[in-house]
């Protein structure tokens, strides 16, 4: 049984009168470890998985699990207990607080696990260690989503989920960011799921699934993992 | 406008009604306030001049000491001012409803004017009818139907049995207080009305005035009541001639009088002299005849008396005669025995010669039976011896015979002796019959005369008690004659001392006293008026404050709309938009939410405010039919103040953001950057708060339009409540202060005028003889005017007999609570007639008496008061500013007896015959404690508005707060926050900001409570702050009640979040 299975997974929005399927019976597989990328065009539904996965959002039929936890079972305060004890979250636009430092964001997810990690050793694994008391606005775009990875990984997570991390960020920052989530996955045997519309980047990805109208149409397994810094687009 | 914008305007509102209700709200609530507060006043003026024109309220009032005549109603016809006059009658009596209830009424005549409004059943047309007011009814227990008996001491009134036929109001008195009376515990308690020929009176007690063309202005309104001093003045010009013509036919019919009493009395004692001395004569001619027919008796009785005692001497002599009779009957006896006796010894004797005799006989017998036997057998014997024997034969014989005879004889002898003697005794029982015959002769006489006597008596009996009953009756008549003439002359004594009375009473008559008033000297009215006047000063103050957190919150309101909104502006300024269009769109939004809220407000609040606070003042005052007037003025005013402050806040906004240029505004405005707040750079504090707490403070100081907003909306929730019950605790306290601090008297006794000193002494000894009073200070009682600065204002005097004693009775404090000494260098006046003439200690005042007097007097000191207004002195210096000193009254303090015990003693003093009125300090107490029924009321209104004032800034607030940070906080709900965890993250800083603005609101509060009482102080009070513990715990307590409310709603709202919506690409 894989890491983390989803199953046939449905999932409806009603848009007044109109139905729209976002995911259609969709099925993929992640292995622990694993650093996933997925893309597909927009709307093609791969953030809907995101966030189902994330549990940020229900399915509407099918079946989600992670790591043996049936998520699409899980309500309520359990589904945020889930959100908190294995997931990271690293968002496009960074999320971070404004009126807290860099370390101080990432204290605002260490202090709600049990078993997080120590801020400052995160920072330093980031590479910014020396920044660690300034407040975002006083950081660089990659700096900030650095500090955003920092925020997610702190929390020690079965799950890191990236939804296009480097979408703000130009080229050579971004390439900075995928290698710190490559490594973080190498390293920590992290299981990370980037989302990007970039089909430029899938080479660093040990699995690849492509999403097209709500559906994963491939999930392809890439033996030949190149390393982001070999990369290019 | 474009269409566009129009349709693009419209569209936004419909989007954000949320923000468009709230908007609407804030104007609603300051436009209403603002116009329903201003509203009511006039509303209220607009009500008591319809009740006063309807039931066609006098405007200027007559009343004399003395007084007043058909002479002086037609001299006051003829003033130019004069619409309408009539002269009435009232009459203070005592109504007998049970054993112990002797309620004082206060009785009036039904006229055309001051007419009563009709509650229930008819108005009483016949002289035995009456009308009541509903407090009787629910007091007494009585009905319609019912007949109460009413008890006037100067028969006033014709026929004091009166059915009630009607329940009516009276326009004459709108408040509770019914006035002062000289009856009873000295306050009239109920007022009744009559037909007016039930009154018996020779002169009326009021003359009303209608002034002409008083009735087109608002009553109270400066044009009424200039109008109506005009016609004061111009009726001032009677004054003189109505108390002239009085005193003089007054003095005229008493000295009539007098002279008639006089003619009278000694017409009497003439008639009824002569009756008196013809039936002493009568009497006395009856005394005569008993004399008389006593003596006669006794006469008869005299001779009746001699007859019975010369038979009586007549028996007493028969029965001596008869003792005499038997005494020698006895010795007769006697006799008679010893007769007998040897009468019967020579009987015996005789006896015993008649044995010898016989005895001889026998012998002789013997013998010659021998010799005869001898003889016969003569044998033997010889001759001789026979012849012996013959002879001795014969002598024999012949002595027997002799002795025969002898016999015989002797036998004849006991025969006459016992003749004798048998003589003897029947001589004997003839006299002792002749005695027993006498006897019963005597017997039957004695009977005879006892039965006469028997008679007699009787008769002289009968006659004897004839006489004394007839000498009763008379002595009785003699009684009844003694009495008739005592009373008589007590009678006459009466009557003679009336004359004197009479006679001094007409020297006292004093000159007549005209009272000119009007409407404003009816307490209830003038109370209304500066109700009135109270409501009008809160209407200024109250709706700021709404106006005020209007502003501010519509600024935050649209500040953010704006702000959410600045791509859009970006694009229309980039397409070419002038400012004044882009900004349309939000003013009229603005303007839409603004006039909508207000309209509805106005039409919400023209109604509903006047009505709350008339239905709060209705408890005090019975006036019926309130105007609400839709107050086109203040609803506009009100309403262009909201448009100016709303949509200058909202231009405000607008413009801010649109001086940046269209490229900057289609970038995402940069969320507010992070700062270290000043406390970080204190490690001791920082160190030591929670991550969340350092957060929080952060957030405060990074928001500071917010954070200042919140502490100003819980600042203003706070203050309203505060201030509601401190408002009504100083309100509250004023009775304490004043009655429990200043005054520690319980009853001020008005002696009657023109009392001598020693009555007024004896006076005075005789009240405060009571075991229930403590002591009582004589003092003098007046009331002047003070003029200083230009203003005038009245104030009463009281200046104490002994000035040590007054100490005991009244407590002067200064202003720095020193205590005062009066001296003799100048007057004491109380503290806020000071603040109101402005005049400090050391300025001259002017003090002008009752007889407009003036004089000069230097302000020595100046002492604490509350209620009403009041000057003190020395009476050396009373003397020396107005001359002649006189008690008039007494401050009585009693001990600390129950309410029952003192309405007892009011009413002893009350019987006290120089005791002209007696007012009980608790009955001020409890009319002032009414008001704080009143108060009551208020605090809810209070508590209502602040409510809502909270929950629109609240609600507001944290809209924009989540709204705000909508992306912050989707951010740590992904990263797994719990809600609560969520929760506490937004409101800690509320729930701090809610902290520190209750701490401010009870400053806050404080500063409305003084800043209210000062405007809305009613002239005669002084309010004084009362901080109480528990206003400040309950105000925070029911300002974080509203708080937690709001956040109960926040809570639901940010459970609400949705993650995904939020954390999509900024727009």
């Amino acid at each position: 049984m894989a890491y983390i299975e989803f199953k046939d997974v449905v999932k409806k929005y009603k848009m007044g009168e109109m139905e729209i399927n976002a995911l259609n019976n969709t099925s993929f597989e992640i292995e622990k470890g694993e650093l996933v990328v997925i893309v597909g065009a927009s709307g093609a539904g791969k953030t809907t998985a995101l966030n189902i996965l994330g549990g940020m959002d229900s399915a509407t039929s099918g079946k989600v699990l992670v790591a043996g936890k049936e998520i699409t079972k899980l309500r309520g305060k359990e589904l945020i207990k889930y959100r908190r004890d294995d997931i990271g979250f690293v968002f496009q636009f960074y999320n971070l607080v404004q009126n807290l430092t860099a370390i101080e964001n990432v204290e605002l997810a260490t202090q709600i696990c049990d078993d997080s990690l120590e801020p400052y050793d995160v920072m330093n694994k980031v590479g910014l260690k020396d920044r660690v008391n300034n407040f975002p606005s006083q950081l660089s775009g990659g700096e900030q989503q650095r500090v955003a990875i920092a925020r997610a990984i702190a929390k020690n997570p079965k799950l890191l989920l990236c939804d296009e991390p480097t979408g703000a960020l130009d080229y050579n920052t971004g390439k900075q960011i995928l290698k710190l989530l490559q490594d973080t996955s190498r390293k920590e045997n992290m299981t990370v799921v980037i989302i990007t519309h970039n089909q430029a980047i899938t080479p660093m990805a040990d699995k690849i699934i492509q999403f097209k109208n709500g559906k994963a149409i491939e999930v392809r397994k890439n033996d030949n993992v190149i390393p982001i810094e070999e990369i290019e687009w | 406008m474009k269409k566009a914008l129009l349709k693009d305007s419209i569209k936004e509102i419909r989007n954000t009604y949320k923000r468009f209700l709230s908007i609407m709200l804030m104007a609603m609530l300051g436009v209403g306030f603002f116009a329903g507060i201003r509203a009511t006043s006039p509303d209220m003026n607009k009500t008591i001049d319809n009740y006063y024109d309807e039931n066609n309220l006098y405007d200027v009032e007559f009343i004399s000491t003395l007084g007043l005549t058909d002479d002086d109603l037609e001299l006051i016809r003829e003033n130019e001012y004069v619409d309408e006059v009539v002269g009435t009658y009232s009459k203070d009596v005592v109504a007998k409803v049970k054993e112990n209830e002797e309620p004082v009424i206060k009785l009036m005549a039904i006229e055309n004017i001051n007419q009563v409004v009709l509650v229930a059943g008819e108005l009483p047309k016949n002289s035995n009818e009456c009308a009541v007011e509903q407090s009787f009814i629910n007091a007494t227990g009585k009905a319609i139907g019912d007949n109460i008996t009413i008890e006037d001491k100067d028969n006033n009134v014709l026929n004091d049995t009166l059915k009630i036929t009607a329940i009516v109001n009276s326009p004459m008195y709108i408040s509770r207080d019914r006035g002062t009376s000289n009856l009873g515990a000295g306050k009239v308690n109920y007022y009744i009305y009559m037909d007016k020929s039930n009154f018996d009176m020779d002169v009326y007690t009021q003359i009303y005035i209608k002034v002409k063309d008083a009735d087109k202005y608002i009553t109270g309104s400066n044009d009424y009541i200039e109008l109506i001093h005009k016609a004061k003045d111009s009726l001032k010009q009677y004054e003189e001639e109505i108390n002239t013509r009085r005193y003089d036919s007054l003095r005229s019919d008493a000295t009539d009088e007098i002279e008639k009493a006089e003619l009278e009395l000694n017409n009497n004692r003439q008639d009824n002299g002569v009756k008196l001395d013809n039936a002493q004569t009568e009497i006395d001619n009856n005394k005569v005849k008993i004399e008389n027919a006593k003596i006669e008796l006794e006469n008869m009785k005299a001779s009746t008396y001699s007859t019975f005692a010369e038979y009586e001497n007549q028996l007493s002599d028969g029965k001596f005669q008869i003792e005499q009779a038997e005494i020698k009957l006895e010795q007769a006896k006697i006799d008679a025995d010893t007769n007998i006796k040897s009468l019967n010894v020579a009987i015996e004797s005789i006896r015993s010669n008649i044995e010898m005799v016989d005895a001889g006989l026998a012998v002789a017998n013997q013998k010659h039976d021998e010799i005869f036997y001898t003889l016969e057998n003569p044998g033997d014997l010889s001759q001789s011896d026979i012849e012996y024997l013959l002879g001795l034969k014969i002598e024999i014989e012949s002595e027997i015979e002799n002795l025969e005879k002898n016999k015989i004889e002797l036998n004849e002898k006991i025969y006459n002796l016992e003749q004798t003697i048998n003589q003897i005794n029947e001589n004997i029982i003839n006299a002792s019959n002749a005695i027993i015959d006498q006897k019963i002769v005597l017997t039957q006489k004695e009977v005879e005369l006892s039965q006469q006597k028997t008679n007699a008596y009787n008769l002289i009996a009968n006659a004897e008690d004839e006489i004394s009953s007839n000498e009763s009756s008379l002595n009785q008549a003699q009684e009844e004659l003694d009495q008739n003439r005592v009373e008589f002359e007590e009678k006459i004594k009466e009557a003679e001392g009336k004359i004197i009375d009479a006679k001094d009473k007409l020297n006292d008559i004093e000159a007549p006293k005209l009272y000119i008033l009007e409407r404003e000297d009816n307490s209830g009215y003038s109370g209304f008026i500066q109700d009135v006047q109270s409501v009008e000063n809160i209407g200024k103050v109250f709706p700021v404050v709404f106006f005020v957190i209007a502003t501010l919150i519509s600024l935050t309101s649209m500040t953010r709309m704006v702000e959410e909104q600045r791509q859009q502006i970006g694009t229309m300024k980039a397409l070419g938009y002038t400012k004044t269009q882009i900004s349309m769109k939000y003013v009229l939004y603005a303007s839409l939410a603004t006039i909508f809220g207000g309209i509805i407000g106005m039409i919400i609040c023209f109604y509903i405010l006047p009505k709350i606070i008339w239905m709060m003042y209705s408890m005090m005052y019975v006036i019926p039919n309130f105007v609400i007037e839709f107050n086109m003025k203040f609803g506009f005013i009100g309403l262009v103040v909201a448009i100016i402050c709303i949509v200058g806040a909202t231009i405000y906004a607008c413009l801010k953001e649109l001086i940046e240029n269209p490229a900057t505004l289609m970038r995402p405005k940069a969320p507010k950057i992070g700062k270290r707040v000043l406390l970080e750079k204190i490690p001791f504090i920082w160190k030591h708060l929670n991550f969340t707490s350092k957060v929080t403070v952060r957030n405060m100081f990074r928001y500071k339009k917010r954070f200042l907003m919140t502490i100003i909306g819980i600042f203003g929730c706070t203050s309203l409540i505060l201030f509601g019950f401190l408002l009504k605790d100083s309100v509250a306290s004023i009775v304490e202060r004043q009655y429990g601090k200043i005054f520690n008297y319980n009853f001020i006794v008005t002696l009657k005028s023109s009392l001598s000193h020693e009555e007024i002494d004896s006076a005075s000894r005789e009240i405060v003889n009571n075991d229930n009073i403590k002591e009582g200070v004589k003092v003098s009682l007046s009331s002047a005017s003070i003029l200083a600065n230009d203003n005038v204002e009245d104030v009463q005097i009281i200046v104490p007999e002994e000035l040590d004693q007054i100490y005991s009775v009244i407590n002067f404090i200064d202003t720095k609570n020193n205590d005062v000494k009066i001296q003799n260098s100048g007057v004491v006046i109380t503290d806020k007639v000071a603040s109101l003439l402005k005049v400090k200690i050391g300025d001259k005042i002017i003090i002008r008496d009752t007889s407009d007097k003036e004089v000069e007097a230097t302000v020595q000191n100046i002492v604490k008061n509350y209620v009403s207004h009041y000057m003190y002195m020395t009476k050396d210096t009373y003397e020396m500013l107005f001359g002649d000193y006189n008690v008039n009254g007494m401050l009585i303090n009693t001990y600390d007896i129950e309410d029952n015990l003192k309405d007892d003693l009011a009413r002893e003093i009350m019987n006290n015959s120089k005791v002209s009125s007696v007012s009980n300090i608790d009955s001020m107490k409890e009319t002032i404690d009414d008001m704080m029924g009143l108060m009551k009321y208020v605090v809810w209104v209070l508590i209502v508005s602040a409510g809502l004032l909270a929950f629109v800034v609240l609600y507001n607030l944290a809209t924009v707060n989540i709204s705000e940070r909508i992306r912050e906080l989707a951010t740590i709900k992904v990263l797994g926050f719990y809600d609560d965890e969520v929760y506490k993250y937004v409101s800690k800083e509320t729930s701090i900001l809610t902290v520190i603005g209750i701490m401010l609101g009870m400053i806050g509060g404080i500063i409305l409570n003084i800043f209210i009482l000062k405007t809305c102080e009613i002239n005669i009070l002084r309010f004084e702050q009362e901080l109480e513990p528990y206003a400040f715990i309950v105000s925070a307590l029911i300002t974080i009640g509203f708080t937690i409310i709001i956040n109960i709603a926040t809570y639901f709202t940010l459970k609400k979040i949705n993650m995904i919506e939020s954390l999509k690409s900024v727009e």
